[in-house]
């Protein structure tokens, strides 16, 4: 399964400059989205609600996302670069499925669902997958982080 | 070279009866992009449905090609049943050849760990 690499959303690129998305926030989140999505690869929106087909809530999928930790905005390869990065996401399917698996966004969370800004996106799979009962799907970020401003 | 593909079992509909990750032998082809795909032995399918098998699409999902593939014979299938299948020989992989392969959904039966690549913020974006 071929991952693509991190998408930052069009709007998201105002909304660092404006400071409405700030790097180093702790604050991210990612959630899951299935193939039918036509919101998490479109590279055009803006928030978190205007995104449809996210995964099912349940069996160890929750819909409110799980939160990034150990996010840092730091210094990249070299002092020319800055990297947005943090630790790999680990979710385990218990009691069934967690099924349709395609997409993984990034989202700063909010008070409000207008506050809630999309970052980037991946497409994990050419082909939906479904993870069964009592496996782990692992997002594995990499080494050189989530995003780099070269 | 040696890389992963998934090759899917499935019926007259494009309905998923099995499916397997195999090894096989890719020697692209240079422009345009093409291969013939060669499987290192038999595969074994472990039918997650009862049907009649009449074709494989076949999914090099690192470059997202894919071909269908029909069975010489079709052949009823029931679930729990362990199908042998020997490559006699290879699919042709080629890029944009086949818009349409049937890639119904598989479920995956261990832990799955997704790389996924850096992004850019600016235009250095490194690959």
């Amino acid at each position: 399964m071929a991952a693509g690499a991190w998408t930052v959303y069009n709007l998201a690129k105002k909304k660092i400059g404006n400071s409405t998305l700030n790097l180093a926030s702790t604050a991210f989140r990612v959630s899951l989205f299935t193939s039918a999505s036509s919101g998490a690869g479109n590279s055009a929106r803006g928030v978190i609600s205007s995104l449809d087909d996210e995964i099912a809530d349940g069996n160890g999928y929750s819909t409110s996302g799980k939160a990034l930790t150990s996010e840092v905005w730091t210094v990249g390869a070299s002092n020319s670069q800055y990297k947005f990065d943090a630790s790999d996401v680990v979710w385990t399917a218990t009691g069934g499925s967690i099924a349709g698996i395609k997409y993984a966004v990034i989202w700063l969370s909010g008070t409000s669902a207008g506050n809630r800004h999309l970052l980037c996106y991946s497409q994990l799979t050419s082909s939906a997958f479904t993870l069964s009962s009592g496996n782990t799907l692992t997002l594995q970020m990499n080494a050189s982080g989530i995003l780099t401003l070269a | 070279m040696i890389a992963s593909f998934i090759v899917r079992l499935l019926d007259a509909d494009g309905g998923l009866l099995a499916w397997a990750e195999v090894m096989g032998k890719s020697r692209p082809q240079g422009r345009p992009r093409s291969t013939p795909f060669l499987a290192q032995g038999p595969t074994q399918f472990v039918i997650e449905r009862d049907g009649m098998a009449s074709g494989l699409s076949v999914h090099w999902a690192d470059l997202d090609v894919a071909r269908y593939s029909a069975l010489m014979t079709p052949c009823r299938v029931q679930v729990g049943q362990v199908m042998r299948f020997d490559w006699i020989e290879p699919v042709w992989m080629i890029k944009g050849a086949e818009s349409d392969v049937p890639l119904p959904q598989v479920t995956v039966r261990k832990p799955v760990a997704i790389g996924v690549p850096v992004g850019g913020l600016g235009v250095l974006a490194p690959t």
